[in-house]
């Protein structure tokens, strides 16, 4: 971790503490990791809440940090999964790793998801403005109904947008190479 | 269909969902099975981003292991991840955070594409039964000039589709002789009409072009905003260059390793805009390669 980042003054977080309340939040919930897996998922943890920070004052970090562990681990289970697996949450604490189902990424520190939806958004952002607050709606609420309401739009019209938006995109699913388009064919094979 | 194919359907496509992947009607139906599924709906709130993330930003896993999963981006995603860091000041204080350099480590190409033709390979001799044969066919194939082994490495490893993927073999040169020979002169941007026939390209005088005044920076302000310059084929990409706008110069070169594959290319130039909430400027030509 890089201290030297940190903001000097008296109200910043002391990250190093925190780092070390999400290892063992990490580890307490999923016991079999390996000491590297941790590093990573406490790392990310970490990432997010210097995020936070940047946004606003922490007022109680500790408290950030247990519910991104929790989420981390989530996140955790289902990379490790695959595009094949279930996406339910972490059942068991203590339970000893799943092999991974076909197409899991698990050479893939990074998770393919989250990578997947800043590509659509970014891409969209250069290219065609009303496709990324569409992509950027979408993605925080995970419901076409929703956006809809919010746009004061009519559902089938907001999903018909979409899909002209995607168009793209799945044109570039089906012929790009890399970790990044493997993962998105394994979604839509499914 | 019943409700339970519904449920195990939709369950199955539920990631696909929430990336937004899929196609209309694939949607509608999810969307319909999801009013009335609680247990669909809990798994699809597994996959919402949490508190503190912003799919606008590089994700957090990516920033927590960079040195490792920057070396796995290739082609378009690792194009807009470079430039995304280089406009975004908050990815850029993430990385810095976790002690990590602002740049990509250099991808892991060439492992990879070796060890599918290992696999290949491993496959071909099991099935001859004759390992001896094998290295026989390992030397004629790298001495052959007309062997698939060398034409693959030389043009990329075919997909599944059996297309070759270009490899980055082209390198972008900027403020060379605008009066060089052969030089092509671009027009200016908008001429969408045809595609620009550049010849034959190869590595001994690549391809020189001559850049319009749209591609010359107006003002100093403007000139030290940062120019990505892309080359495509079948929208794949070739080589990609960034650097300052005033760097172009009067002319750039495009100098292949070795003659440049015939096709269509696009060549994309992208101006980053004055500050973040602006859109980059895009300027595309198609160039016809024999």
């Amino acid at each position: 971790m890089g201290p030297q980042a940190q903001n000097p003054s008296s109200s910043a977080p002391e990250w190093e503490a925190l780092h070390q309340v999400a290892r063992q939040e990490i580890r307490a919930r999923l016991r079999t990791l390996s000491a590297g897996t941790v590093e990573d998922l406490s790392r990310e943890v970490l990432v997010t809440l210097f995020r936070l920070s940047r946004r606003e004052r922490l007022v109680d970090p500790e408290a950030l940090i247990h519910t991104l562990a929790h989420r981390v681990c989530v996140d955790h289970v289902r990379r490790q999964r695959g595009p094949a697996g279930r996406l339910d949450p972490v059942a068991e604490a203590e339970a000893p790793p799943q092999p991974a189902l076909p197409g899991a990424a698990t050479d893939m520190p990074v998770d393919l998801l989250e990578l997947f939806r800043f590509f659509v958004v970014e891409r969209f952002r250069e290219l065609d403005f009303p496709c990324q607050e569409l992509a950027k709606r979408f993605y925080v609420e995970q419901s076409w109904s929703t956006v809809a309401e919010q746009m004061g739009l009519r559902h089938p019209t907001v999903i018909k947008r979409w899909a002209r938006c995607m168009l793209q995109v799945r044109r570039l699913v089906r012929s790009q190479q890399g970790r990044l388009w493997e993962w998105a064919r394994s979604v839509l094979s499914r | 269909m019943n409700l339970t194919r519904s449920h195990e359907w939709t369950a199955r496509r539920l990631l696909g969902y929430g990336a937004g992947i899929l196609a209309e009607g694939e949607t509608l139906e999810v969307e319909q099975h999801l009013r009335s599924c609680t247990e669909c709906r809990t798994q699809l709130a597994a996959i919402r981003p949490p508190a503190g993330s912003d799919p606008r930003h590089l994700p957090a896993s990516l920033v927590a292991t960079w040195p490792r999963s920057s070396r796995l981006l290739v082609g378009a995603e690792r194009e807009l991840v470079v430039r995304h860091l280089h406009q975004c000041e908050l990815c850029r204080a993430s990385l810095e955070f976790v002690g990590y350099p602002q740049v990509l480590a250099s991808p892991h190409a060439a492992p990879s594409r070796m060890a599918r033709l290992g696999r290949r390979w491993t496959t071909w001799a099991w099935a001859v039964g004759v390992i001896g044969a094998a290295a026989g066919a390992v030397a004629w194939l790298l001495v052959s000039p007309t062997s698939s082994l060398r034409n693959m490495m030389a043009t990329g490893v075919p997909d599944a589709r059996g297309r070759a993927t270009p490899a980055a073999m082209v390198t972008f040169e900027t403020a060379v002789d605008s009066l060089a020979r052969s030089g092509l002169r671009l027009p200016q941007p908008g001429y969408r009409g045809h595609a620009l026939d550049v010849g034959v390209v190869t590595s001994v005088s690549g391809l020189v072009l001559v850049l319009p005044p749209a591609l010359q920076p107006p003002t100093p302000e403007i000139g030290v905003r940062t120019m990505t310059m892309t080359l495509e084929r079948e929208e794949q990409v070739v080589a990609t260059h960034q650097g300052r706008f005033y760097a172009l110069g009067d002319a750039i070169r495009l100098r292949p390793e070795d003659r440049l594959d015939a096709g269509l290319y696009e060549l994309r130039f992208s101006l980053a805009p004055a500050d973040t909430a602006g859109k980059p400027v895009v300027w595309a030509y198609r160039l016809r390669v024999r």
